[in-house]
């Protein structure tokens, strides 16, 4: 089964992805903060990563480039879930290595195929 | 008692024979203070808590109202909808805060629920309250829920209420809702108004972005206002929009506008809309005797342009006097791609570029300065590019240019 990666400090929107993955078929390993999500990604190794960018701690710049630079981690997709929709913080988040960028407030519906699209990209 | 009139007796004359006493009624009014907020704070957790615990079974519902298939939405939209009063009030707060959360369906089915459980019906009454918390309130929810009934109110409130909190939250409630007949009233806010003062340009600023192009031909129209803070801001939004149908009077204000702020502004907007037909006047206005704060940001612009017309410009002024403008001519040589790059290594190779004559810089160190400007400008560009490079890469081979690019390619 495909596993999903996902990380953000509100719990609300945690249990709503979460809820809307598994809907689509998805494993989700859902954790409410960066620290987390480094162990959980590199313990797991999920397909994708679903990261909160601004989280306590690492925030989720700093656990993608973080995935980026660890050999076993490097290839999982990235999908950046934010606030922050300014152009300048949308190519921080692509010059960070993520491969998509979601805006919150999101649609759960264009989340999953977004996710679809991202997993088919990398062949997952 | 007996312990305090015993202390008394030891302390020196010069204190007044009060003071002990009041010490000590200060110490009860602090103890009591702390008691208070303990006890209100543990109330509040107590609180939560009950709504939590009251909430907790109808999450799956609420889950399905906002994420679940269309069936599920219906379903559990209209099983909240039957809730006995008390049980929705409970778990009115949990529906409420999933409003800022989505978009699209799900909030369109949270919206729909609020509406039938009469929550936005009172909302909309409670714009007329007395009382400016609850108006603003009444106007946050109203914004979040995208309620176009509340624009006229929400104007009303943005353009005459007492209350400075009430206005900021209704310029932001007007933003959530992209009311395009707010966006004159939203510039307007930006005036001193009667003695009111005026909202914040930032506040004004993200809810015009939020109305987004429909916003446009008012915001076009306000580079020709009399405030400096109106013409300021109207360029920026139409910059961050991408009014391209602005470029004309963008241009106006960045050759003829009497602030240096409005013409900074008029320069990185065309740079961000990117429209060849601004390339002339960006150039003159990297070039003295143009203020040093519009030269730079018209450097930047002519670098966001991407115009390899603009390379012999950015490469003269690598030697600029000013030292602002000349190390961000580098970066947007970078921004002008291939062209640009070469110019910045042969200029780094030499030593010295073929500068114009006069061209120079302070203190004489020219030509060796400006390589190290070069040299400079090509190393932050290839920091900003190994990043994505990395990925998937070996370390052997991260930094090398990958089919990725990122920012500055």
């Amino acid at each position: 089964m495909t596993t999903v990666l996902v990380a953000d400090d509100d719990s609300d929107i945690r249990e709503l992805v979460a809820f809307k993955l598994g809907q689509a078929g998805y494993e989700v390993l859902a954790v409410g903060d960066g620290a987390a999500a480094l162990e959980t990604a590199r313990a797991q190794r999920p397909d994708l990563a679903i990261l909160d960018l601004m989280m306590p701690g690492l925030s989720g710049l700093d656990v993608c480039a973080q995935l980026r630079r660890d050999e076993g981690t490097a290839a999982v997709p990235v999908i950046m879930l934010t606030a922050k929709a300014q152009e300048h913080d949308v190519a921080t988040g692509f010059a960070a290595g993520a491969d998509d960028y979601v805006v919150k407030p999101f649609s759960p519906r264009e989340l999953v195929s977004r996710v679809q699209a991202v997993l088919a990209r990398v062949g997952a | 008692m007996t312990a305090l009139a015993a202390t008394r007796a030891e302390i020196p004359a010069f204190v007044p024979p009060a003071l002990p006493w009041a010490l000590l009624g200060l110490a009860a009014v602090v103890l009591a203070l702390v008691g208070l907020i303990s006890a209100r704070r543990a109330a509040r957790r107590w609180r939560a808590e009950r709504v939590r615990r009251a909430t907790q079974p109808l999450r799956p519902l609420l889950l399905a109202l906002v994420a679940g298939e269309p069936d599920e939405q219906a379903d559990a939209a209209s099983r909240l909808a039957a809730l006995a009063p008390p049980v929705w009030r409970s778990v009115e707060p949990a529906v409420v805060a999933l409003l800022s959360k989505v978009r699209g369906d799900s909030r369109a089915e949270v919206v729909g629920l609020l509406e039938d459980r009469g929550v936005l019906g009172r909302a909309r009454a409670d714009l007329r309250r007395r009382g400016a918390v609850q108006r603003a309130r009444a106007a946050e929810l109203l914004g979040a829920a995208g309620d176009e009934r509340a624009v006229p109110v929400l104007v009303e409130l943005l353009t005459a209420d007492r209350a400075g909190e009430v206005r900021v939250v209704a310029a932001r409630a007007l933003g959530r809702i992209g009311a395009a007949e707010a966006a004159s009233p939203l510039l307007s806010a930006l005036r001193e108004q009667q003695g009111r003062g005026r909202v914040p340009p930032q506040v004004v600023a993200h809810a015009l972005l939020r109305i987004g192009p429909a916003a446009s031909d008012d915001v076009t129209a306000a580079v020709a206002d009399d405030s400096s803070a109106v013409r300021a801001t109207a360029c920026e939004i139409l910059g961050r929009i991408g009014a391209v149908g602005s470029v004309a009077a963008l241009r106006r204000c960045l050759r003829d506008d009497g602030s240096a702020e409005v013409r900074a502004r008029a320069a990185r907007a065309l740079g961000r809309l990117g429209m060849p037909s601004a390339l002339e006047d960006l150039v003159a206005a990297s070039a003295p005797p143009v203020p040093a704060a519009v030269r730079a940001c018209a450097v930047e612009a002519l670098g966001e342009l991407g115009d390899p017309r603009a390379v012999p410009v950015l490469r003269d002024l690598l030697a600029d006097d000013d030292g602002r403008v000349a190390a961000l001519a580098g970066p947007a040589l970078v921004g002008l791609g291939g062209s640009g790059r070469a110019v910045l290594h042969d200029v780094a190779a030499s030593g010295g570029p073929a500068l114009p004559a006069g061209a120079g810089v302070p203190g004489g160190a020219g030509g060796a300065v400006v390589a190290e400007r070069a040299r400079e400008a090509l190393a932050a560009a290839r920091l900003r590019e190994a990043v994505p490079a990395q990925r998937g890469a070996s370390p052997a081979t991260a930094g090398a240019p990958g089919p990725r690019v990122g920012v500055g390619a």
